[in-house]
């Protein structure tokens, strides 16, 4: 392996290629959602969303883990973050995310609340043996990606006999969201580019459903240029013949099955529970939550948090653009109440939020 | 958050990998406690919060540049020469 074979992914004449071979056959329009914010974020920084036929229309949906984090849960996190001997700890995306009266994790800094921005879940082990007299909450944000890390971690934490240590458990599974969307009469998708990582913890099974009950395609796709092209261009060509399928183009990182090992470890810690999503509400099953052998890392049982419904932010629409009903311009505070600077909802507080994309590689 | 970059491992010292980001001097440490088999120094490893998700596939990179290749009539390699 080398850096040289993983470059001949971006080839420039390649891309080419595979671009007119799609404008020549797309005689109609293609709506295609990618679901993963990174997928998002690589189509606008390699320059691919300005090259695209124009009768692709692309769509950001709901796998940027920041995105999808419901009001009532960044109110739960910086509730807690005002709570005597509690040590939050958080991947740096969380930070600015606005709950409600304008709170974010960086004012609750600034008023005094212990916040620690950590690389890995990993890294609140040696936060929690440091601290014995706190304790340390970790914000469990994120997919099928996010959740086996955060449950080796716990078992670790055990068997270290780490008790400082909780988890703030708001993890969420991708396909259950697919579901939603698609059961959605007012929401059209002709096909998914579907995640790239989640697929490599939890394979290509539980996307047949996509091809099987709703007629839709979606494929499992790598980072790069090429990998993305090819994608769309197979979509297009079983659209033309009239079919729907799902298929794994990124066959060097996901294999058929996933990862059983890291599955294994997920679902030792976490059992599937209930979830709201912001944008998307309640979708019944698509939540994990920590099992009842692994309460005593509970920080929502230990603190009484309830999740419930509560008032989206006033004027944001990130709900409709996470559902590919809106494009990020069509927000009425895009690029004017709602910037990178003073994000106003959080798909333009991610660095993988729409949003913020579409404000960096359009407007700049 | 998911970082789509595979690194490069260096070495590996009580089941954590130490990887190369990219080509540059940046070095990132990775749990191998997800992965069913341990990888060896020189693989390319996908890594997201300091753990090792999957080890990368030679074989499966160079099939699939193959069938792009192939779904563009054109042999491999042809798509840098021009």
């Amino acid at each position: 392996m080398s850096f040289e074979l993983l470059e001949k992914f971006r080839d420039p004449a390649l891309c080419r290629k595979i671009l007119d071979k799609m404008e020549s056959e797309l005689d109609r329009e293609l709506r295609f959602m990618e679901v993963c914010g990174t997928h998002t974020v690589a189509i606008f920084q390699s320059g691919l969303r300005s090259l695209l036929p124009e009768k692709i229309v692309h769509l950001s949906g709901p796998g940027c883990p920041v995105c999808v984090t419901h009001e009532s849960e960044v109110n739960a996190f910086l509730d807690l973050a005002g709570h005597e001997n509690v040590i939050l700890a958080t991947f740096g995306d969380l930070m600015r995310v606005p709950g409600d009266k304008g709170r974010n994790l960086k004012k609750a800094v600034a008023d005094g609340a212990r916040v620690k921005v950590v690389y890995s879940p990993f890294d609140t082990l040696k936060l929690a043996k440091e601290n014995p007299g706190d304790l340390v909450v970790f914000i469990g944000v994120g997919f099928e990606t996010t959740a086996p890390t955060i449950a080796a971690t716990m078992k670790m934490a055990r068997e270290q006999g780490i008790d400082n240590l909780r988890i703030l458990c708001f993890h969420k599974t991708v396909p259950t969201a697919l579901d939603a969307l698609l059961s959605d009469e007012a929401i059209n998708i002709d096909g998914f580019i579907l995640p790239g990582h989640v697929s490599a913890i939890i394979g290509v099974e539980p996307y047949e459903f996509i091809a099987e009950n709703y007629a839709k395609s979606a494929v499992v796709t790598g980072f790069e240029p090429l990998d993305i092209l090819q994608s769309l261009n197979q979509m297009i060509e079983w659209r033309n013949k009239g079919e729907a399928h799902v298929a794994n183009n990124y066959t060097r990182i996901v294999g058929e099955h996933g990862n059983p090992k890291a599955l294994e470890i997920m679902y030792e810690v976490f059992e599937p529970c209930d979830a709201l999503w912001r944008g998307l509400g309640l979708i019944p099953g698509s939540g994990l939550e920590i099992r009842p052998e692994w309460e005593s890392f509970d920080a929502k049982k230990q603190f009484g948090i309830e999740i419930k419904e509560s008032p989206a932010l006033p004027g944001c629409k990130c709900g409709d653009i996470l559902k590919g009903v809106k494009q990020p311009d069509q927000c009425p505070l895009f690029g004017k109440a709602c910037t990178p600077a003073n994000p106003v909802g959080p798909c333009m507080v991610s660095t993988e939020g729409s949003c913020a994309a579409y404000y960096k590689y359009k407007l700049d | 958050m998911c970082l789509a970059v595979p690194a490069e491992v260096l070495s590996i010292d009580a089941d954590v990998a130490v990887c190369r980001v990219d080509r540059g001097q940046t070095t990132v440490k990775a749990s191998l406690m997800l992965l069913p088999a341990a990888p060896e120094v020189g693989e390319f490893l996908i890594i997201h919060a300091g753990f090792a998700l999957r080890v990368l596939d030679r074989e499966e990179a160079e099939e699939s540049l193959r069938a792009l290749n192939e779904a563009v009539g054109c042999p491999l390699g042809t798509g840098t020469e021009e």
